[in-house]
Order: C-alpha cells, then structure tokens, then sequence
C-alpha cells in the first residue's frame, strides 16, 4: 500500500494578514455609499371605503389648483395666499383654533393639473407651522 | 542653563497592533456598507427646509415619477396596478416598509395621486417624499 506522505504543517505567515485586510478595508470604504436618503415622512391616511366628511372643528381648507393658486382658511372663508405666507397664516389659526379648545387639522385638496413642487411647498409649509394633523382630501 | 534631555533616538512603535486595528475598521465598514441595488431613472428632486435624514436605508423602497408620468420601481417602469402587486408583497415582506417617492419637481399631481391611492389599497402607508435641503 502506498504510504501517505507525511505533511509538514509549515507555520502560518500572519504577517501578509495585514495587507489582505487592508485590501478588503479599502474595497469596503470605496463601496460604501453614506446614506443621503433625505426627504419628508408622511403617513397616507387608511383607505376607507365609506369616505365621510370630516366633521370635527378645526378644521383648515388648503386648495391648491391648476394655476398653481393657493386657497388657505376656515370652511367658507377661503382666502388666496401666497405659498410662502402658508406657514404663518395656519399658525395664527392655529392659534385661533386652540383658543376655542379644538385642534387643528389641516386638509390638504390639490388639483391634478398642480406642480408637485407647489404640493411639496405646501407640505414643507405645514411642518414648519409644527401641524402633524394634516389629511388628504380625495375624490 | 538647562540641558535637554536628550530623546533616545530610535524608538519603533510597535506594528503588531496594526492588523487588529485594521481589522476592526473592515468590520465596521462590511456591516455599515449598503450596496446600490438599483439606479431608477432620472428624476429632478424639489427642495424642502423641513427635509430630515431618514434612518433605516434597508426598510426603503425607492419610486421614481418622472416627467413622463413613468413609474419607476427595482428598475423596472411598471403601471399604477402593478405598482399596487410589488408593493403589497414588499410590504408583507417588510412591515415597516417606507416608500420613498422621488418625484420630478415639474410632474402633475395627478400621476402622484394615482400612486398614493395604490399604495393606499396596498396598504404601503409610510412614505417619504424625497427632498433636498434648503438652505435658507
């Protein structure tokens, strides 16, 4: 029978270890993408079937429409503005709204033929009046 | 006046060290690292100041909406009814899915309404509209 020759276990180089590793880390740093994912949260109201009307006070008009106009107030008091002036009109109905003991909701109506930029205006705008209660009015 | 004490000259820092060193850093860098999965389609993201960094890239699913009205999603344009199919399995894949909407700063609401209701019947609720930060 043949006989197996015995293999003499050399010792282990550690000393190429480091530039190994160092290859893979310089492969890991040029790969890696730090993460620039910036944007707005925004949770989209559950879809309900049924879709009533909202009927709880406080509640604030914004319409936006075609010619990129923007319509801010209370329900029949409508008024055009300006999407820089957004902010600081909700903030004094806000104000206004908690004076009464009601919260503030802000609904939201854009038109299809409306920017997306104006929308995300609209948006930006309302979370610098620091309103979370914002819902989307849909047909 | 007073002598300097003089430095023993050669005095190695010890390299030993130096792999774990390295080591470490390679692991940090394999777990932090994402790779790019897909590349979408060009799209000009508006600007907001309220635009905040969002944590958790691996929860993301990206959407793109450009300017003629294609749906971007994994690379591939697809319509609003399979838009609603991929995202319902992505979101019993991952619950805490979040849809980040990168959408053309020029493009009609229409389009984006169409989206948001399908993913309003997918039940792929949190989303993030893509933003760049507004200097002011």
């Amino acid at each position: 029978m043949l006989r197996k020759p015995v293999r003499k276990v050399g010792d282990f180089n550690a000393a190429s270890m480091a530039d190994v590793t160092f290859l893979l880390l310089i492969f890991f740093i040029v790969t890696t993408t730090i993460s620039s994912d910036k944007g707005i949260k925004f949770v989209l109201p559950p879809k309900v079937d049924n879709t009533e009307g909202v009927k709880v006070k406080g509640v604030v008009n914004v319409f936006l429409n075609d010619d990129n106009e923007v319509l801010l107030g209370k329900k029949g008091k409508e008024e055009v503005v300006s999407i820089e002036q957004v902010s600081s009109r909700l903030r004094a109905l806000d104000r206004e709204i908690a004076a009464n003991g009601d919260s503030i909701i802000v609904s939201i109506k854009v038109t299809d033929g409306s920017l997306y930029k104006n929308y995300l205006a609209i948006i930006d705008q309302i979370k610098s009046a620091k309103i979370d209660r914002i819902s989307l009015a849909q047909e | 006046m007073i002598e300097k004490k003089q430095t023993p000259s050669q005095q190695a820092i010890s390299t030993a060290s130096l792999p774990d060193i390295i080591f470490l850093l390679l692991i940090f860098f394999m777990v932090t690292t994402v790779f790019v999965e897909y590349r979408g389609i060009p799209v000009k993201i508006p600007e907001a100041v309220n635009s905040e960094k969002i944590d958790g890239k691996r929860a993301l699913v990206y959407c793109y909406l450009d300017l003629n009205g294609r749906i971007c999603v994994d690379d591939q344009i697809i319509t609003n009814t399979e838009l609603m199919n991929v995202m319902y399995l992505k979101r019993t894949q991952n619950p805490r899915l979040i849809v980040s909407l990168k959408v053309d700063e020029n493009s009609k609401n229409g389009l984006l309404d169409k989206v948001q209701k399908a993913l309003q019947d997918a039940d792929a609720r949190r989303v993030m509209y893509a933003a760049t930060t507004k200097t002011k």
